[in-house]
C-alpha cells in the first residue's frame, strides 16, 4: 500500500484532518494526566491504617454534661468499659484519646535531646489504659505492648505526671534513629527544654496512622502512651466486634452507654469504615470526576472521528466507485480509509504527548501534583490508536460496501 | 449571656420569645439576651479552623461573650498550638504562650487598616521588651478574601476542576467545529441554489449563524439541565457539599451564555466556508 496518495490527498483538504489531529492531541493530554492522578488518588485512599479488619471497628464518644471529679472519672471510665465489654458480639475495648482518620487529634513535638529548642519530628499521641495494639489487631514489630503496672491515672487539670513507657510506629523510630536497626530501649523526649518528659521504647509497631492520615510520610508518625486520664468533658471509646456484627454491636453499645450513665449524655458512633469514607471523600469525588470526563472525552474525540469519516466517505463515493470499477478490492477501499485515519490519529498522538508532558509540567508548578510517568503516554497513545481505528470502521466498511455500478452510474 | 441563632431560637422555644428565658449549657446557667438574625455566610470564614468540615460546616448555632466563656473554663474546639510545655489547669492555659484566639476586627474603612498594623507592630515591640513573643514573626492582618486565599479555602482540587473543565469546552469547541464543517458542506448545493436565485453571501452567513445559535441555545438549555440534575448528585455526597452545591442566577446566565457563545465561535469557520460557496460551480454538478 501506497502511503503517497493518502498523504497528497490530506494535504489537499487540511481543515477536516487538523480538526481530528487536535481533538486525538487534546483528548490524550487532558487523558493521561488525569488517569494518572486517579491512580495517584487511589494509591493515597488505600493506604492501610494499621488496623487490622477495619470493617470491625468503630469509635463511641460520649460527652457528659456535667463537671465531675477525678475520682468520678475513674470509676465512670471503668464502669463504661465494663458495660461495653458486656455487650454481645463485642471482641474487644479500649479507651482511646483519639481515633486513626478521624481528622481530628492532637500532635506534639518529639526531640532526642534536652537541649534542642526546636522539636526533631511532630508526631501523634494515642492514650490508652487499654491495649490498643489487641483492640486494634495491630502489628507489633518488635518489643511488647504495655504492662498493668505501667498505666499511670493522671487528672490533667492538676498533674504533672506523665507515663515513661512509650510505643512508636517503625516509621517514627526510623526518622528519629535513622541508622539503627532496632529502636527498643532507646530514649525519646515528648516536648522540648527542660520540662520535656522522658519515655523509653518498650514496643514498636508495624504501622499506626494518625488522626489526619496526611499524604507525607507523616501519616504513620504515631505513638501510644499507658495512661488513664481525666479533666475531660469527653471520653472515646474503641471498640472490635465480631465480623460482621459491626451494625448490631453498634446500636447495643449505644443504649448500654446510655443506660449505664444516671444524667443526660450526648454519644457520637462512627465506624473506621466511614472515617476512612470520609476522609477520602474529596479524593473519590475527584478520582470519579476525572474518570467520567475521560470517558465522555473518549466518546466525543470517537464521534468527531465518525463524523469526520463519514463526510469524507460521503464527499468521495464517486472517486470509490471509480477505484472499484477499476478493480480495487473492498479490502483496499477499506485499508484506505483505515490507514488515513492512522496517519492523523499518529499525528495528533504526537501532539498530544507532547501537550501532555507540558499540561503536566504546568500542574507541576502550579498545582504540587507528581510527574507524569512515560507509562500513561504510552498506555494513553495505545488507547486512542485502538479508539481511532475502532470509530473509524464504520464508515469505512460502508466505504467499501459502495457498489462500483451505482456510484458510477450518478453523473 | 448567650445569643441565639434564629434556627436554635426555632428549634428549642417554637413561637414563644426566647429572649430573657434561662438556659442550660455544659452545666452553667445562661440567660438568653437576644436572637440573631439568619446569618448564612459561605464560606465560613471566622471558623476555617477547628471543625472538620472548616468553611462549609454547619451554621453557627450560639454565641457567647469570651469573657464568660472563660469565666467557665468552657472546652475549647479546634486548634491550639504551643511552642511549650505548660503547667496543668485551665489557669496555666490562659496564662500560657499557646495560640489559639482567632480576633476578627471591624474597622469603618479599609484606610484604617494602617492604623491597626502600626497599633499590632507596637504592642508586639512592646511585648518583646517584656520579654515574650521571642520569635519575631511579622505580625500580619488579612481580610476576609486574604484569608480564605492563605488558608486555601479553594484547593488545588478546585482548580484542577476547574482547568478540566475548560480543557474539556476547548475539546468539545474542536469536535463542534468539525461536525458543522462537515453538516454544512453537504449542504453545498442548497447554498448554491439559495445564492443562484438572488441571495446574497450575507443572508447565507445569516442563515447558517443563525442554525448554529439555535443548536447552541438547544444545547445550553440540555447542559442546565444536566448541571442541575449534576449539582442535586454532588449535594447528597455530603453536607458539607450541599452548603455549596447550588446554582445562582449569576452562574446560571454565565454558563448558558458559555454555551451559546461557544457554539458561536465553533459556528464561524463552518459558516465563513459555506458562504465561500460558488453558485455557478454547485449549479453545474448537480
Amino acid at each position: 500500500m501506497q502511503l503517497h496518495p493518502i498523504l497528497s490527498a490530506l494535504m489537499r483538504n487540511k481543515t477536516g484532518p487538523l480538526l481530528v489531529a487536535v481533538q486525538v492531541a487534546l483528548s490524550l493530554a487532558i487523558l493521561a494526566n488525569a488517569l494518572h492522578i486517579v491512580q495517584v488518588r487511589q494509591a493515597v485512599a488505600s493506604r492501610s491504617s494499621g488496623i487490622e479488619h477495619e470493617t470491625d471497628v468503630f469509635s463511641l464518644q460520649i460527652r457528659h454534661l456535667d463537671h465531675r471529679d477525678h475520682q468520678a472519672q475513674l470509676n465512670e471510665q471503668r464502669r463504661e468499659t465494663a458495660a461495653l465489654r458486656a455487650v454481645s458480639g463485642v471482641q474487644s475495648v479500649s479507651y482511646t484519646t483519639q481515633m486513626p482518620l478521624s481528622r481530628s487529634g492532637n500532635y506534639s513535638g518529639l526531640s532526642l535531646d534536652r537541649k534542642q529548642v526546636t522539636s526533631s519530628v511532630s508526631a501523634t499521641t494515642y492514650y490508652s489504659p487499654d491495649s490498643l495494639i489487641h483492640t486494634w489487631g495491630l502489628q507489633l514489630h518488635e518489643g511488647r505492648d504495655f504492662q498493668p503496672g505501667e498505666v499511670p491515672e493522671i487528672d490533667t487539670n492538676t498533674s504533672q505526671d506523665y507515663p515513661h513507657s512509650v510505643i512508636i510506629t517503625r516509621q517514627l523510630g526510623a526518622k528519629l534513629w535513622p541508622d539503627s536497626g532496632s529502636y527498643l530501649g532507646k530514649t525519646v523526649y515528648y516536648g522540648t527544654g527542660a520540662s520535656a518528659k522522658e519515655l523509653r521504647v518498650v514496643g514498636v509497631v508495624a504501622r499506626l496512622q494518625t488522626p489526619g492520615a496526611q499524604i507525607t510520610e507523616q501519616a504513620d508518625f504515631s505513638i501510644l502512651l499507658p495512661a488513664r486520664l481525666t479533666g475531660e468533658d469527653l471520653s472515646t471509646y474503641t471498640l472490635r466486634t465480631e465480623p460482621g456484627q459491626l451494625d448490631r454491636v453498634m446500636k447495643e453499645a449505644e443504649t448500654a452507654l446510655r443506660n449505664s450513665s444516671a444524667t443526660p449524655v450526648i454519644t457520637r458512633l462512627q465506624s473506621v469504615s466511614e472515617m476512612r469514607r470520609d476522609r477520602y471523600r474529596a479524593d473519590q469525588a475527584l478520582a470519579w470526576m476525572l474518570v467520567t470526563v475521560s470517558v465522555l472525552l473518549l466518546l466525543i474525540t470517537a464521534s468527531g472521528i465518525v463524523g469526520m469519516a463519514s463526510l469524507w466517505v460521503t464527499q468521495r463515493r464517486k472517486q470509490i466507485g471509480v477505484r472499484r470499477a477499476l478493480g480495487a478490492r473492498r479490502s483496499d477501499i477499506l485499508r484506505y480509509f483505515v490507514t488515513e485515519n492512522l496517519l492523523i490519529t499518529s499525528a495528533g498522538v504526537v501532539a498530544g504527548v507532547l501537550l501532555a508532558l507540558a499540561l503536566n509540567q504546568l500542574l507541576v508548578s502550579q498545582l504540587e501534583l507528581p510527574r507524569l510517568p512515560a507509562g500513561y503516554l504510552l498506555a494513553g497513545a495505545g488507547l486512542l490508536w485502538a479508539l481511532g481505528v475502532a470509530a473509524v470502521y464504520g464508515p469505512a466498511w460502508r466505504a467499501a460496501s459502495i457498489s462500483p455500478a451505482t456510484a458510477t452510474r450518478s453523473t | 449571656m448567650v445569643v441565639l441563632s434564629r434556627k436554635l431560637a426555632e428549634k428549642l422555644y417554637g413561637d414563644s420569645d426566647p429572649v430573657g428565658q434561662r438556659l442550660r449549657i455544659n452545666g452553667q446557667q445562661y440567660q438568653i439576651t437576644g436572637v440573631l438574625d439568619t446569618w448564612n455566610v459561605v464560606p465560613r470564614f471566622h471558623r476555617i479552623i477547628g471543625t472538620p468540615d472548616g468553611a462549609f460546616g454547619d451554621e453557627d448555632e450560639l454565641y457567647l461573650p469570651f469573657a464568660t466563656s472563660v469565666r467557665h473554663e468552657t472546652q475549647r474546639n479546634g486548634n491550639s498550638s504551643c511552642s511549650g510545655d505548660i503547667a496543668p489547669g485551665y489557669q496555666a492555659y490562659l496564662d500560657s504562650e499557646c495560640t489559639w484566639i482567632q480576633f476578627w476586627f471591624e474597622l469603618r474603612s479599609a484606610r484604617e487598616r494602617g492604623a491597626l498594623q502600626d497599633y499590632l507592630n507596637s504592642y508586639a515591640t512592646e511585648q518583646r521588651k517584656l520579654g515574650r513573643m521571642q520569635r519575631q514573626a511579622p505580625n500580619k492582618l488579612y481580610d476576609v478574601r486574604e484569608w480564605l486565599d492563605y488558608m486555601k479555602v479553594v484547593g488545588n482540587d478546585n482548580k484542577l476542576s476547574a482547568w478540566l473543565a475548560f480543557g474539556f469546552l476547548v475539546l468539545c469547541l474542536v469536535n463542534t467545529i468539525g461536525l458543522l464543517l462537515a453538516k454544512f458542506s453537504v449542504r453545498a448545493a442548497e447554498v448554491g441554489i439559495r445564492r443562484a436565485l438572488g441571495a446574497s453571501r450575507r443572508e447565507i452567513f445569516q442563515q447558517f449563524l443563525i442554525e448554529t445559535t439555535v443548536i447552541g441555545l438547544a444545547g445550553g438549555l440540555l447542559g442546565l439541565l444536566l448541571a442541575f440534575g449534576a449539582l442535586a448528585l454532588i449535594a447528597m455526597q455530603s453536607k458539607a457539599l450541599t452548603v455549596v452545591a447550588h446554582m445562582d442566577w449569576q452562574m446560571l446566565l454565565l454558563t448558558f451564555a458559555l454555551s451559546v457563545l461557544a457554539a458561536v465561535v465553533a459556528g464561524l469557520l463552518p459558516t465563513w466556508r459555506a458562504c465561500q460557496t460558488t453558485p455557478a460551480l454547485q449549479l453545474k454538478s448537480q
